[in-house]
C-alpha cells in the first residue's frame, strides 16, 4: 500500500456492506499499530460480525464490489437525470464517478441550512454543505445527496418536490 | 422504578452538550447520511456464511478476540489482499 510508511489508511464496511455492521479497520505499519493497540480497551470488536463479514468476503469480494457498483450507478445516474429535469440550470453539480454522495451547488446566497426544516416538513431529509465539508462557510450553498437508500422512483419524487420546496424557499 | 422521583438534570454537568430530542421516524425522501442500498445486500449469502460460523469452533464465540486484539484473521487478510488490488 505504502512502501514508504506515509499512510495510515483508516476504513469501513459501512460503504461496501451497510452502515448497519459496526465495523471498521485501520491499516498501519507496526510502529504505530502498537502504540494504538494500547488505547483499545473495549475487551475486542464484536467477533459475529467479523466472521460473517469475513466468511463472505473470503469467497465473494470482487463480485459483491461490481455488483454495488452498478446498483449505485444506476441510482447515481437516476439523481443526476432528476436534478437536471426538475431544478434545470439553477444549480450546478459534478456527477460522481465512484461513492454515493452527489454535492449540489445551489445559487450563491443561498444557505443550505434554512432549506432544511422546510424540506423535511414535506418529508424531505438532506444533508446541509457545511455540515459534511472541511471548510463550512464554503459549502454555505451546497447539499450533500446520499442516493443509495431511496428507490429511483422515490428519488424522481423527492428531487421533484425538493425543487417545489427550494424554489419556495428562495424564488429561484 | 429505579430513581423515579430523582431530578436527573440536576446532576448532570452545565457542560454536557443539550439532550437529544425524541427520534422522529425515518422521511419518506430519505437523502441523508450514508444509508446502503437494501437491495444490495446479500441476504442469502449472509445467511450461509452465518451458518458457517455457527457450525465452526466455539471458541470463536467463547473467548476475547480469538485471532488477537488486531481482530479476525480472515478479514485481515482481506484488507491485505484488496489493497495490493487498487483496482478492485
Amino acid at each position: 500500500m505504502d512502501d514508504a510508511n506515509h499512510v495510515l489508511h483508516i476504513g469501513s464496511f459501512s460503504k461496501s456492506l451497510g452502515p448497519g455492521i459496526r465495523l471498521g479497520y485501520v491499516v498501519a505499519s507496526w510502529d504505530v499499530m502498537s502504540r494504538l493497540l494500547t488505547r483499545k480497551n473495549d475487551a475486542g470488536t464484536g467477533v459475529m460480525d467479523q466472521m460473517i463479514v469475513g466468511d463472505y468476503f473470503s469467497k465473494h469480494y470482487e463480485e459483491h464490489i461490481m455488483n454495488v457498483r452498478s446498483g449505485l450507478r444506476r441510482k447515481r445516474d437516476a439523481l443526476a437525470a432528476a436534478l437536471r429535469e426538475h431544478f434545470g440550470p439553477t444549480v450546478e453539480f459534478e456527477v460522481p464517478r465512484g461513492g454515493m454522495y452527489l454535492w449540489v451547488k445551489l445559487p450563491s446566497g443561498v444557505d443550505s441550512r434554512s432549506l432544511v426544516a422546510p424540506a423535511l416538513k414535506e418529508g424531505i431529509a438532506f444533508n446541509p454543505g457545511p455540515d459534511w465539508s472541511a471548510d463550512p462557510e464554503a459549502a454555505t450553498n451546497y447539499i450533500r445527496l446520499c442516493f443509495a437508500l431511496p428507490s429511483e422512483s422515490e428519488i424522481w419524487e423527492g428531487v421533484e418536490n425538493m425543487a417545489q420546496v427550494f424554489q419556495l424557499r428562495t424564488g429561484d | 422504578m429505579v430513581g423515579k422521583g430523582i431530578d436527573y438534570s440536576a446532576l448532570f454537568s452545565k457542560e454536557l452538550p443539550a439532550p437529544a430530542g425524541q427520534w422522529q421516524g425515518h422521511p419518506k425522501y430519505n437523502f441523508i447520511g450514508g444509508h446502503h442500498d437494501p437491495d444490495l445486500q446479500p441476504m442469502e449469502q449472509f445467511i450461509e456464511s452465518a451458518t458457517n460460523v455457527f457450525r465452526g469452533d466455539p471458541r470463536n464465540l467463547s473467548m476475547y478476540g480469538i485471532d488477537g486484539p488486531q481482530g479476525i484473521l480472515p478479514l485481515r487478510y482481506l484488507r491485505r489482499r484488496v489493497l495490493r488490488r487498487p483496482d478492485i
